[in-house]
């Protein structure tokens, strides 16, 4: 009785869920729904599965298989997840709050740090548990690096701009004494 | 007689025919199945949770009363949703990778539980991809599907969860035998800090949508929580509405009351003025703080005499669209922290956060932060 409930619960969540997609059949279009419901599994299991099995095996040739595997599916994740955002199908004319960034951009960034990253890793071979640490590492310092750039940036903003003018204004003054010495 | 389950090698060498080559991995195990199905256990069940209080917050049943407090409640459980949402992309596609030569099997079908165990895994398989799809889609408004996605997503949730918990009892018994062996061997150990990478990476770059310390890294999040008109987000603009800027504005409170009120701008500007700080927390999983001041709402159901258990209508100068109303329950009414503001960010309402007066009470979907506010009906 009691090994026989989740079944029943399992059961019964299900029929009131696909219950109550044909109850609102107005808004969940069922037709619609089934086609997106089986065509995002026949899209993994067809299309998207083979392909990373394809280049997973493709990656069986550099140097370190299994660092390159792991960039490649860090970069892919993030590449999936920031895929709608760099389509950016949902941007509108009149609402520039919605996707402000620049995804694409950050999106290479992101894909350059991690492929950096592996390069590391592979340049200086240590033993897995060293390499894991070590993209964690070149993560977090480069993360890090930004970090306190951005900050002394805005730091200095003032100073670095009057900095540039001293030299701007150096580099002037040098231009006409040189002028005036060859004349 | 119960039939045993194929073991996974004999799955493996199964597909390798089947699909000639491939499947060589030692990844493709129980061992690294279990574990990876633990993960994903817990982050439906917190998604389904989470997921289960957006919408009953957004359809209250008659019989239940959400509280106004904690105020960050929503915008923590949204927040939740839709963070962990994004981060179990990797997850499930690691996982779905591991036990991909399963799908091979053969023959296909041994017996008649057997094609319907299947038959749970194809509702489970398919159903949280198209759950992590939809989802995705949605946070990035774009609508390329034929159904409206909040009832499609909410009623799928059902199936999904259903199909876990079936899922998740027939393979209890291996989870228990892995869970009590370590997990070891370095191409194991490798296989699970990339899966966390890669969660940690999506989970890192989205988060400072609505964790406003990670706010920097949030280079992948479809907001930024002070861009938009007067430092916050807009998600439906005046333009889209259809609102105009009203050229003799007037609030009426009509309905269950012991007299009805018309009252200008002037009006409430005339009354006892508050200023609070609240988030607007979206469905959408963003979140961003701001200032509002203007009249509690409280103030202005007394002045027009309501019961205390009356709930009242907020009606939108929108004169379409499913949100063009909200209904505000006692508790959210009661709360001091309710207003109807005036101003955001020490300036009037901009056109696009509902100018002249907008709805706005703690621990409650955006969607129902009513704005271009007319009239309040009681019921």
């Amino acid at each position: 009785m009691w090994r026989r409930l989740p079944y029943v619960a399992g059961a019964a969540l299900i029929g009131v869920g696909l219950g109550g997609l044909v109850l609102h059949s107005s808004d969940t279009h069922p037709v619609g729904w089934l086609i997106w419901f089986a065509g995002v599994a026949v899209v993994h299991d067809a299309l998207f599965a083979p392909f990373v099995l394809g280049m997973a095996s493709l990656a069986g040739r550099a140097p370190r298989p299994p660092v390159v595997r792991a960039g490649l599916a860090v970069a892919g994740a993030a590449t999936i997840v920031a895929l709608p955002a760099v389509l950016a199908y949902g941007r509108r004319p009149d609402n520039p709050s919605v996707l402000p960034q620049a995804y694409g951009l950050h999106l290479v960034t992101i894909i350059g740090v991690v492929t950096a990253a592996v390069v590391v890793v592979n340049a200086y071979a240590p033993p897995m548990g060293k390499a894991i640490l070590t993209v964690v590492g070149v993560l977090l310092s480069i993360w890090l690096i930004f970090m306190v750039i951005g900050m002394i940036i805005s730091a200095l903003k003032f100073l670095i701009w009057l900095g540039f003018l001293a030299v701007l204004g150096a580099v002037i003054v040098i231009v006409i004494s040189k002028m005036a010495k060859s004349t | 007689m119960l039939r045993r389950a194929v073991p996974l090698t004999r799955a493996v060498r199964d597909g390798m025919t089947r699909v000639g080559g491939g499947f060589t991995s030692r990844l493709h195990d129980e061992r690294v199945a279990a574990s990876l199905g633990i993960w994903l256990g817990i982050s439906f069940t917190v998604a389904f949770a989470t997921g289960l209080v957006s919408h009953f917050m957004q359809h209250p049943p008659s019989w239940a009363v959400w509280p106004s407090r904690p105020v960050g409640l929503y915008r923590l459980t949204q927040g939740t949703h839709v963070i962990c949402g994004l981060a179990t992309i990797p997850l499930l596609l690691a996982k779905l990778w591991t036990v991909y030569p399963r799908l091979w099997q053969w023959p296909p079908i041994r017996s008649l539980a057997h094609a319907a165990r299947r038959g749970v895994v194809f509702l489970l398989v398919a159903g949280s991809l198209f759950q992590l799809v939809t989802g995705l889609f949605n946070v990035n408004y774009w609508y390329p599907f034929p159904f409206f996605f909040t009832t499609a997503h909410y009623w799928t949730a059902y199936v999904v969860f259903g199909a876990l918990i079936i899922h998740a009892t027939d393979e209890w018994a291996k989870v228990r035998r892995q869970a009590v062996t370590p997990v070891h061997g370095p191409s194991r150990r490798g296989f699970f800090a990339t899966v966390a990478g890669a969660c940690g990476l999506v989970a890192l770059t989205t988060a400072g949508e609505t964790f406003t310390p990670l706010g920097g890294l949030a280079v992948l999040a479809p907001r930024r929580p002070g861009v938009g008109s007067q430092r916050l987000p807009v998600n439906k603009t005046a333009l889209s509405a259809g609102v105009a800027r009203p050229a003799n504005w007037r609030l009426t409170v009509t309905g269950a009351v012991e007299r009805e009120l018309t009252l200008s701008l002037a009006d409430l500007r005339a009354m006892p003025r508050h200023v609070v700080r609240l988030p607007i927390a979206c469905v959408e999983g963003w979140s961003a703080d701001a200032t509002w001041a203007g009249v509690r709402l409280r103030d202005v159901l007394r002045a027009a005499g309501v019961a205390r258990h009356a709930r009242v209508r907020v009606e939108s100068a929108q004169r379409n669209g499913r949100y063009r109303a909200s209904q505000v329950d006692p508790p959210h009414w009661h709360d001091e922290l309710t207003l109807l503001a005036l101003e955001l960010n020490g300036e009037p309402l901009s056109m696009d956060h509902g100018y002249p007066c907008r709805l706005i009470a703690p621990d409650r979907p955006g969607v129902l932060q009513t704005k271009w506010v007319t009239a309040l009906v009681v019921e």
